[in-house]
């Protein structure tokens, strides 16, 4: 159900589009995808009440017995990722009402956003792996279309580039689809994950073909959720989509991305195989990404970079594969989602009132914009994980395991490149609130109520999570007991009615 | 153990109330603010003192817990004879400073907005600055690692605010420099704790004669551990080698800051040391303890040298609190009843002292329209006696002459650090000698030196003008803050014979 609402909502909006230009009722194309995304919000939340995140309830489409047909399974996992994106998408649409006001075809905008939305749903709810690449290709077809939404020439190249690398990444998502269908015979992630777990207790004599398999796989979904070097896209696309779109990636598609990636990769092959490719790929990916980010000159560049460099620590955390690091991980990208989308709805903001989000041109406009100045500042900080903030929570877990799984060292590395974010997020904060106030910027207001609010919820989460962190860890649980112990979610998909 | 959280209590009053103060700082008058804020202050300060003398603190008094979690442990908040004396002194300061900085910053902000500057509000001023001590407070009474290490990034966050959005010269840049630093410091520190605490499987300090936390570190790692530790305490505590940002982020920060980051902030790194790095560490801090003598009397005499050196009063007393960490440091690095007692007291005397010494320089600073510079001062006495006589009771704290606090602390420090080195053989003996004696003078000789530059001698002609009045009950507010020192110096067993138990009977010394 969840996916069915924003998928036909989707379809409807066109026709709603229509009828609202016939009719004359400019706003209310706004409120129906504001609808349509509360309603899957809802939905979501239903699910999480009624089955407390720990049962695994199974949707058997057309009735098919479950290694045959093709399933939807909602889990810990899936609604961890479900709840974030239906959230986040709710707010978007919220801030999308004023933001994107003055621009032409909404009807068009509203629509991909409903598909990127339902896409995401599906791919954290399916439980078979061909459909999981449907909905991924609906959901990265959406986004590129989103990302030249403006028709710029910037917005274009960003979205070309992000059109070949994320194309390049489903197709090698696809291969490797193939190949273990190839092995296996079958397309359902719990029965591979079954049948995988048979091969897998045989000890150093992993086929190469599944070897090629798993590169396939972290190559491809590394593309899209931009761990370095696969990263080159990301910061264009980031840049030159509009910022309630760059929110949407920042904080939906790439935690999806990382999502399948844990799915597959530990459902599928297993933490022993995955764990230090993760953590390979995690550090480098940390360590660039915020280097990176020091020597932006541009806001949602420094946010994009940023945002690589957070994955690595996502990465980091799940790598190591101890409940603690995969706690942490999670959690991790439970909160990466808040304060990431706030940053970018924050970027927004001064863009929608300033023009620009170039870091030499801002200055000074702290007063004249106090709550942003405030939001942003809590997303800064949350990121550059400083208590009270959520980010600090998550990040010291992440440490924490490192060392208790034996990489001190590279908890050492960690705990520098947060040095390292603490200083560009400090930067790009004085950059552009302290300072006197140019003439240029004499009459700079505030950001309208609607584009404020999501700030404000999403900035009161950062808080939230960060002050009470068995919240967000309780979140997280039921996902990191998948991830941990597929075996159960195995048993429940094949044999539990 | 209470049945109540009431230190909780008292430190999370300030701290979570000063969320309003933007919210009356347009309409209401600085000066009301300030009394909110004393009185938010005064809550922490209240119960802390009322504990100490009921004798209430001799046992320790302990918070129920109230945050538990299975890697980290529970928090709580602990006040005993180890503690006191910091609490106290912070609680002092910060309800003292808060009534000084109304008029002051009242002053600043209005004098900002004359360069085109746009700072904000005094209360916003009022909340970072009310949330800043209260952070203070929280750190030094906490049970377990992490939240120390919570405390210490929370108090680390409004100060850098306070600098950067209220300091002088080149703030912004000033601000950066003590944020890396310390925050590199901290994060240092959160290694070792994790390190050590992912051995132990518990971050608790509370209980820690039942923990033996070292055990499961092996052969080499607690002397990598305790290091981590103590270089990223030093780093907050600006000993020598990783000292750079103290006399700028002291001397450029708002004066009343200035007051609280100086003596307060920075000391507390003394009782981490004792507290975690000794507590847990003991074989190994031993091992490292004559190191750390020597780094000790080297920040002491390079403290004391630069401080003469200096022609800025704000700066000045940046240097003077370098030097005066070294005797803090001597004296918990002796690692003798005596020393560890005077080293602990002196975090009061300097509290007190250099906070009184802060205040005047800003009240000269309003008084004499901006002046800092001591070659342009002279013959102030003539003009402001009471400020004159209030900054001599600041440097005789700082010296160690009765009637003030600084004596008994002084002692302490040295009657321990004879202690120790009686044990150590004859050169460590001469050499801790002479660097003592060294480290003593230079004290008192920047003191007197100032205190006879600035205010004896012949009034320079540029500031025959009057003074700026209006300003008379700030002299009340520093001196109440003296007296409270020459107080604590007629009755010091309040502290001094708790702690000493404690030391017995925790350490066996």
């Amino acid at each position: 159900m969840a996916i069915i609402v924003p998928l036909a909502g989707a379809f409807l909006a066109p026709l709603v589009d229509i009828l609202v230009k016939r009719t004359n009722h400019p706003r209310a194309l706004d409120y129906f995808a504001l609808a349509v995304t509360v309603g899957s919000l809802l939905l979501v939340v239903n699910i999480v009440m009624s089955t407390g995140g720990n049962d695994i309830i199974i949707y058997r489409l057309g009735g098919w017995v479950s290694p045959l047909g093709i399933n939807l399974v909602v889990d810990g996992l899936g609604l961890l990722i479900g709840i974030i994106v239906a959230g986040i998408s709710t707010l978007v649409v919220i801030y999308s009402i004023v933001f994107m006001k003055d621009e032409g075809g909404l009807g068009q905008y509203y629509t991909l956003m409903l598909l990127l939305t339902a896409g995401m749903l599906g791919v954290a709810l399916t439980g078979d792996l061909f459909n999981l690449y449907v909905f991924f290709e609906i959901m990265s077809i959406s986004s590129y279309a989103l990302v030249a939404f403006r028709r710029s020439k910037i917005s274009i190249e960003g979205s070309v580039k992000y059109l070949i690398v994320g194309s390049l990444g489903t197709t090698f998502i696809l291969i490797g689809i193939a190949l273990l269908y190839g092995i296996t015979g079958t397309l359902n992630i719990a029965d591979l994950a079954g049948k995988m777990a048979v091969v897998n207790t045989i000890p150093a004599s992993t086929p190469l073909i599944l070897i090629i398999a798993l590169t396939l796989f972290v190559v491809g979904f590394g593309m899209k959720i931009g761990m370095i070097p696969f990263h080159a896209w990301l910061p264009d696309a980031y840049q030159s989509a509009p910022s309630p779109i760059s929110a949407i990636m920042a904080g939906g598609t790439a935690i999806v991305g990382v999502g399948v990636l844990l799915r597959v990769g530990y459902l599928i092959f297993g933490a022993p195989m995955v764990g230090p490719l993760l953590i390979g790929f995690g550090v480098v990916t940390m360590v660039l990404g915020a280097l990176m980010a020091l020597v932006q000159r541009d806001l949602k560049r420094l946010l994009a970079y940023s945002g690589i460099s957070q994955m690595g620590y996502i990465l980091f955390g799940v790598g190591m594969g101890t409940a603690l690091g995969i706690t942490g991980g999670l959690f991790h990208m439970l909160n990466n989602a808040i304060y990431k989308s706030l940053l970018f709805l924050a970027a927004g903001a001064i863009i929608y009132r300033v023009g620009t989000s170039r870091l030499d041109e801002l200055g000074g406009i702290g007063r004249k914009m106090p709550i942003t100045a405030g939001v942003f500042m809590v997303g800064a900080l949350a990121l550059a994980g400083m208590p009270p903030f959520n980010g600090f929570a998550s990040k010291l877990t992440i440490f924490l395991a490192g060392i208790d799984a034996g990489y001190s060292i590279l908890s050492g590395v960690a705990a520098i490149i947060s040095a390292v974010t603490l200083t560009y997020m400090i930067r790009a904060f004085i950059a552009i609130f302290l300072g006197p106030t140019t003439r240029r910027f004499a009459k700079v207001k505030e950001a309208p109520g609607a584009m404020i609010f999501p700030m404000i919820v999403l900035a009161a989460f950062c808080i939230l999570l960060g002050v009470l962190p068995q919240l967000g860890f309780d979140a997280v649980e039921p996902a990191q007991m998948i991830l941990i112990n597929p075996s159960n979610y195995v048993k429940e998909v094949l044999l539990g009615v | 153990m209470l049945d109540f959280p009431i230190l909780l209590i008292s430190v999370l009053i300030p701290l979570v109330l000063s969320i309003l103060f933007p919210f009356l700082g347009n309409k209401s008058k600085p000066k009301r603010l300030a009394i909110i804020s004393f009185i938010l202050l005064l809550v922490p300060l209240a119960v802390i003192t009322f504990f100490s003398l009921n004798g209430m603190m001799r046992e320790g008094v302990v918070d129920p817990s109230f945050f538990t979690h299975q890697f980290v442990g529970s928090f709580s908040m602990l006040l005993d004879p180890l503690s006191a004396p910091f609490v106290f002194g912070i609680a002092l300061v910060t309800a003292i400073v808060a009534l000084f900085s109304a008029p002051y910053m009242e002053h600043r902000i209005k004098e900002m907005k004359h360069e085109g500057l746009a700072p904000p509000s005094i209360g916003t001023y009022y909340m970072l600055y009310t949330m800043f001590s209260a952070a203070m407070l929280g750190l030094v009474m906490s049970t377990n690692l992490i939240e120390f290490y919570i405390f210490l990034e929370l108090s680390l966050i409004p100060s850098f605010f306070l600098i950067i959005w209220y300091g002088y010269g080149n703030r912004t840049r000033i601000a950066i420099m003590y944020l890396l630093w310390t925050h590199i410091g901290g994060l240092l520190f959160l290694l070792g704790i994790l390190t050590l605490g992912s051995s132990a499987g518990t971050f608790d300090i509370l209980n820690m004669q039942t923990l033996t936390f070292n055990l499961g570190l092996g052969q080499a790692l607690p002397i990598v551990v305790v290091l981590m530790i103590t270089i990223g305490l030093f780093v907050k505590m600006a000993v020598f080698g990783v000292h750079i940002w103290l006399p700028y982020a002291h001397a450029e920060a708002p004066t009343p800051v200035s007051a609280l980051l100086s003596p307060a902030l920075i000391g507390i790194s003394g009782y981490a040391l004792i507290r975690i790095s000794y507590t847990l560490f003991p074989i190994q801090f031993q091992e490292i303890s004559i190191v750390l003598m020597g780094l000790a009397l080297l920040t002491m005499i390079y403290g004391g040298l630069m401080a003469l050196a200096q022609d800025d009063f704000k700066r000045l007393l940046a240097y003077s609190s370098i030097s005066q960490m070294g005797y803090i440091l001597l004296g918990i690095s002796t690692l003798t009843t005596n020393g560890v007692t005077g080293g602990v007291l002196h975090f009061t005397t300097h509290a007190i002292g250099k906070s009184v010494l802060f205040m005047v320089a800003g009240t000269l600073i309003f008084q004499f329209r901006g002046l800092r510079s001591i070659s342009k001062m002279g013959g102030l006495a003539s003009k402001v006696p009471i400020t004159a006589a209030l900054a001599l009771i600041g440097f005789l704290f700082l010296v160690g002459i009765p009637p003030t606090l600084g004596l008994w602390s002084k002692l302490y420090i040295i009657v321990g650090t004879f202690d120790r080195a009686l044990t150590m053989g004859g050169i460590a003996l001469s050499l801790i000698s002479i660097g003592l004696i060294i480290g003593a003078s230079m004290t008192a000789a920047y003191a007197f030196f100032t205190l006879k530059k600035i205010f004896l001698g012949k009034l320079p002609s540029g500031l025959k003008k009057e003074p700026v009045r209006g300003w008379s009950n700030l002299t009340v507010i520093i001196a109440v803050m003296g007296i409270s020192g020459v107080i604590l110096f007629l009755y010091p067993a309040v502290f001094i014979d708790p702690l000493k138990d404690f030391l017995g009977t925790t350490f066996g010394w």
